[in-house]
């Protein structure tokens, strides 16, 4: 269960001669195993920062610690490391590999770690299980609806059982009754295996019902 | 007399040689080409396999074993092929000269009427082995372009 703090985070881009300014000064503790909201309008830099606390993409200054070690201080090399062993991704598009199964998605992070394919694969099937998508393993991502895209997205991201889920908007294309479902998984990994849920979502309802929100507006916490 | 001919063969050599090599440069752009396109349509993917942890060398590979199975897929096929028609260029050219009624070699303009052909082993082995290093060389820029791919870009949109 890693505690993730957050230290002076800024984050800008450079369009043309104009420079966006995405995150602005931003200071937060993440506990570990506690889920958090994050909430805020559209371009206020929630997707910037989940993509930054997932490491895929560097601050132009600020530190990200998770228990106490600084990951981009690490080599490119021991951060993709780091990224595969502690970090699951759930994006609001499902981002499923087109070409692959169910399955074969869900084995990836597993295949990437250098895990046994009879080994990945039992692994993936148990979570497909779990997720509710025992007969959907062999169905490419073309063949599944988009609710049960999105659960494979999720199997995908705890076959490694990572200390940290960022979901970032998971439940946006989905309706409610679906996105309702792919909350309770999210919420579910977080209670059974202690997993840090942090979850990035415009949805007043799932928000209100997390303990802790953290509001985004213009790149700052306010 | 005979000193003309052999510098008008020699000449021949030297075109043939920069027209070989212009084709082998050719190949080897459309290997480039062929991979930047398929980076490109695999953008997406790469990104993906970048946020669950694959690292920039392992991204590399995928792309230089895809332009070397062309490479080396490519090279097998135009030895076989190369190799077919050199020990049947007798036949071919009579096939062709029958077809077009033409002659490649008119006997009263050259001094030979036949196209002449060996096959050296070790110009095989030398040719294939350039082709398979070019090939090489040509998936270096495209696999690293792919490995180089800012992941937080191509995730932020569908
Ligand atoms: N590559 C980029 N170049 C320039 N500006 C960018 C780039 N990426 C993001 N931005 C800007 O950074 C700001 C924050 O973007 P971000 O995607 O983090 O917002 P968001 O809170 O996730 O919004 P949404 O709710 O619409 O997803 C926006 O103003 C956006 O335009
Ligand atoms: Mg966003």
């Amino acid at each position: 269960m890693a505690e993730i703090r957050v230290e002076n985070l800024l984050k800008s881009y450079k369009q043309g001669s104009r420079r966006v300014e995405a995150l602005r000064g931003i200071d937060l503790v993440f506990n570990g195993g506690e889920p958090v909201a994050v909430i805020g309008p559209s371009g206020a830099g929630k997707t910037t920062l989940i993509h930054i606390l997932g490491t895929i993409d560097r601050p132009s200054a600020g530190r990200v610690l998770y228990d106490g070690r600084d990951v981009f201080a690490m080599s490119d090399r021991d951060l993709a490391r780091f990224r595969n062993r502690t970090v699951g991704f759930v994006f609001q598009f499902h981002h499923l590999l087109l070409e692959f199964t169910a399955l074969e998605n869900t084995m990836m992070p597993a295949l990437i770690q250098g895990v046994q394919r009879r080994e990945a694969k039992g692994r993936a099937q148990e979570i497909l299980e779990e997720v509710g998508l025992g007969d959907r393993m062999t169905h490419k991502p073309g063949e599944l609806s988009g609710g049960e895209q999105q659960r494979v997205a999720v199997a995908r991201s705890l076959i490694l059982e990572p200390q940290v889920l960022l979901a970032d908007e998971p439940t946006g294309n989905l309706d409610r009754e679906t996105g309702e479902g792919v909350y309770q998984l999210l919420q579910q990994m977080n209670r059974e295996k202690g997993i840090t849920l942090i979850i990035v979502t415009h949805n007043e309802e799932i928000a209100g019902r997390l303990p802790r929100r953290i509001h985004l507006v213009d790149g700052r916490v306010v | 007399m005979n000193r003309n001919f052999f510098k008008a063969l020699k000449m021949e050599k030297i075109a043939m040689f920069i027209i070989l090599t212009l084709i082998v440069f050719v190949a080897a752009l459309a290997i480039v080409t062929t991979l930047i396109m398929v980076v490109m349509g695999k953008t997406r993917d790469i990104a993906i396999l970048k946020s669950m942890g694959a690292t920039t060398s392992s991204i590399m590979k995928i792309f230089i074993f895809e332009g070397l199975l062309i490479g080396v897929v490519g090279t097998i096929v135009g030895t076989i092929l190369g190799l077919l028609i050199a020990y049947n260029l007798e036949g071919i050219t009579q096939f062709l000269e029958g077809l077009f009624r033409f002659k490649f070699l008119p006997g009263d303009v050259y001094y030979i009427d036949e196209l002449p052909s060996t096959v050296r082993p070790l110009d095989v082995v030398l040719i294939d082995g350039i082709a398979f290093l070019l090939s090489f060389l040509a998936t270096l820029y495209p696999s690293r372009k792919a490995a180089g791919l800012d992941p937080a870009e191509a995730l932020r949109y569908e």
